[in-house]
């Protein structure tokens, strides 16, 4: 039987990202289209994995956990060095 | 004012149901009561005069060490005056809950920790605990262990203040979401190589020995 993994816990994930993407939006500050997309991509998958309640990718979750990262850096007044791959 | 007495009395009644006294024990009670156990209401302070001599009565009264000076630090703050700054002892709790935090979100034991950091499990376990307070240079050894930045260490750390969003705590949980997921699918990475027909596992990225074979035999011409 297969469990439901990303039901609950990503929809804390989901919501934080979409209040990212809306903050990007709305606010006066500058980001690149690039970011901006690839907010919107995370989000879709995002929300797939939600409705589905299955765990959405390892690419998805880093390029997340990224993006919340640099946000609560720019907080915080931290330039954030992204980890070597 | 005799309230020993009108207590033990009240007790007496509730407890057998009936009245079962010994003899003249009223009597004798006033006896006592008036030389031994006659008490005065003292006059009740304001909770914001704080002394040391009150420190020293209270940790009396709770039987504690008087030489440990943490404990007056945690007295202090429980108090009106005391807990608008956060003391040292609070700050190193908060430090090492947050460290905790972020080591369970990882899903590693104070023993990876410590084999990554150079630091003993005893001291990270007390780093942990608040017992020490925890330097710059360990708290970025530490957020290098566990591969968390600093500032969200410390972040996780900070009490929740008025002049907060709550999309930063948001964001912080998500983030701890997310360490946790991907940490828990580390071992289990999609296979890479293919099933045979003779059912057997076949890894591109390990030679087989067929190959290593006739590579070795290869003629050399």
């Amino acid at each position: 039987m297969n469990t439901p993994i990303g039901g609950s816990d990503m929809r804390y994930v989901l919501e934080a990202v979409e209040a990212m993407r809306k903050e990007a939006s709305t606010s006066g500050l500058i980001e690149s289209r690039a970011k901006l997309d690839m907010m919107d991509s995370i989000v879709g998958d995002l929300r797939i994995s939600v409705k589905s309640g299955f765990r959405p990718t390892n690419a998805t979750l880093r390029s997340a956990l990224e993006l919340i990262f640099e946000r609560l850096a720019r907080q915080s007044n931290v330039i954030y060095l992204r980890p070597r791959r | 004012m005799n309230l020993y007495n009108c207590s033990l009395s009240r007790n007496l009644l509730t407890s057998t149901g009936r009245l079962s006294v010994p003899f003249n024990f009223f009597e004798k009670s006033e006896i006592l009561s008036a030389k031994q156990f006659t008490r005065t209401v003292p006059a009740q302070r304001p909770l914001s005069a704080w002394s040391p001599a009150r420190t020293w009565n209270l940790l009396a009264a709770l039987g504690k060490k008087m030489s440990n000076t943490e404990n007056i630090v945690k007295l202090k703050s429980r108090t009106k005056e005391g807990s608008l700054a956060l003391s040292e002892g609070r700050v190193a709790k908060l430090l090492g809950t947050a460290i905790r935090l972020c080591r369970n979100a990882r899903g590693l034991t104070l023993l990876d920790v410590a084999r990554r950091t150079q630091y003993s499990v005893s001291h990270l376990a007390k780093c942990e605990r608040g017992e020490v307070q925890v330097p710059y240079d360990t708290l970025v050894a530490i957020g290098a262990g566990l591969e968390i930045p600093v500032y969200l260490i410390t972040y996780l750390a900070e009490p929740p203040s008025k002049g907060e969003t709550t999309l930063e705590r948001q964001l912080a949980h998500a983030a701890l979401v997310c360490l946790r997921e991907l940490r828990s699918s580390e071992g289990s990475e999609e296979p890479v190589g293919k099933w045979n027909s003779s059912s057997q596992y076949v890894d591109p990225r390990t030679p087989s020995s067929k190959v290593e074979n006739r590579r070795m035999n290869r003629p050399k011409w």
